[in-house]
């Protein structure tokens, strides 16, 4: 029951996110409501009645148009009315996904945050001891960047964004990749993560299954990924404590011309990341992977 | 939390997780204050406007 429902949401979301593409609005959606009324017309039709007669041996085709007119009339005004249903149905999906318009333009709270963090630190750079109009550009530079403290903040807003808009338990982990291995991590939200970096590289880590694919990778039910027959998840605890959902962002440095580091948001509630809200996750993680990006290129240049 | 010094990025020894400065520090100390209140109106006032159209 659970795969038809999945099914039918699958189906309503591709519909609905659909729209927008070019066949779907000028091929199929033509062709998806005159459907009915086309069949019903042949129904209706006596010349194509007698087409049918004259061209089969048994008459089956035809004695069949003839006898179930109600029942194929039903079918089709069944047809468009489950059209009509599927689309309220996405409609009304949307509105329910955790991820949903309100959300999505609140999550600019973050940013908005994120350039007072970094307002503050230009304030109480140039008003304090440690700034004099004779220090170098590279200090003046290091100093008012700080790359790895906005990965910091990067993270705990991130953190609190999350956390007080769903109240579910969230961490939020920035590492940095090289060679397509994590390297160290650029910041991690609660701190201190019990987890070894060297156990994140292993190939069946959500983590190395996110940088081959090359596009985020949504972990919807990280117990049952854990019983998969080739999990794309490591087991770094114990197993039973291993639950939730999580996203693995992958962020592509332009510079290094390969991906330089992954962003994860792991959230205690099994589900909360569905595959089918991919589209709604995405505005998210676009905005948290291009300011990564940024202060990836700041990394760069303050080395 | 002990902390380790390299090349000006403070870095936690055990963990290795760079470790936030006084001026993130008293910043995060702020967002635990006000980000949640701010939140909270900031997504009223967008069920207010999304609720009109």
């Amino acid at each position: 029951m659970k795969k038809i429902t999945d099914i039918i949401f699958k189906l309503a979301h591709w519909y609905v996110d659909d729209q927008k593409n070019f066949w779907t609005r000028n091929f199929f959606c033509f062709f998806l409501f005159s459907l009915p009324f086309f069949i019903l017309h042949l129904c209706t039709n006596d010349s194509f009645r007698n087409f049918l007669r004259n061209n089969s041996s048994d008459s089956i085709i035809a004695n069949f148009f003839d006898k179930n007119f109600w029942v194929i009339y039903l079918i089709m005004a069944f047809i468009s009315f489950m059209e009509t249903k599927i689309h309220s149905l996405a409609n009304y999906l949307d509105k329910k996904s955790i991820f949903s318009d309100v959300n999505i333009a609140s999550f600019n709270l973050v940013w908005e945050n994120l350039v007072d963090y970094k307002r503050t630190r230009f304030d109480t750079f140039l008003t304090s001891n440690s700034y004099n109009p004779n220090m170098s550009k590279e200090d003046i530079f290091y100093n008012i960047t700080r790359p790895d403290q906005q990965f910091n903040t990067l993270a705990k807003l991130l953190y609190e964004y999350f956390h007080s808009q769903f109240n579910y338990d969230f961490k939020v982990r920035i590492i940095q990749i090289e060679n397509k291995k994590n390297n160290a991590w650029l910041s991690a939200y609660p701190p201190n993560p019990a987890t070894e970096l060297n156990d994140l590289n292993d190939p069946k880590s959500s983590i190395s299954y996110c940088i081959k694919r090359k596009k985020m990778t949504i972990i919807e039910d990280i117990a049952k990924e854990i019983k998969k027959e080739s999990p794309h998840y490591h087991v770094t605890h114990n197993i039973i404590d291993e639950k939730g959902s999580l996203i693995c962002i992958p962020c592509y440095c332009e510079k290094k011309k390969d991906y330089a580091s992954v962003v994860t948001i792991w959230c205690e509630e099994k589900m909360f990341f569905k595959e089918r809200e991919r589209k709604r996750i995405q505005s998210f993680t676009d905005q948290i992977e291009s300011r990564i990006k940024l202060e990836q290129n700041l990394s760069i240049l303050a080395e | 939390m002990k902390k380790n010094i390299i090349d000006g990025i403070a870095f936690d020894i055990k963990t290795k997780v760079p470790v936030a400065d006084s001026i993130t520090l008293d910043f995060f100390n702020q967002i635990d204050n006000t980000f949640r209140k701010k939140l909270k109106k900031r997504t009223a006032l967008y069920q207010e406007i999304f609720a009109k159209k």
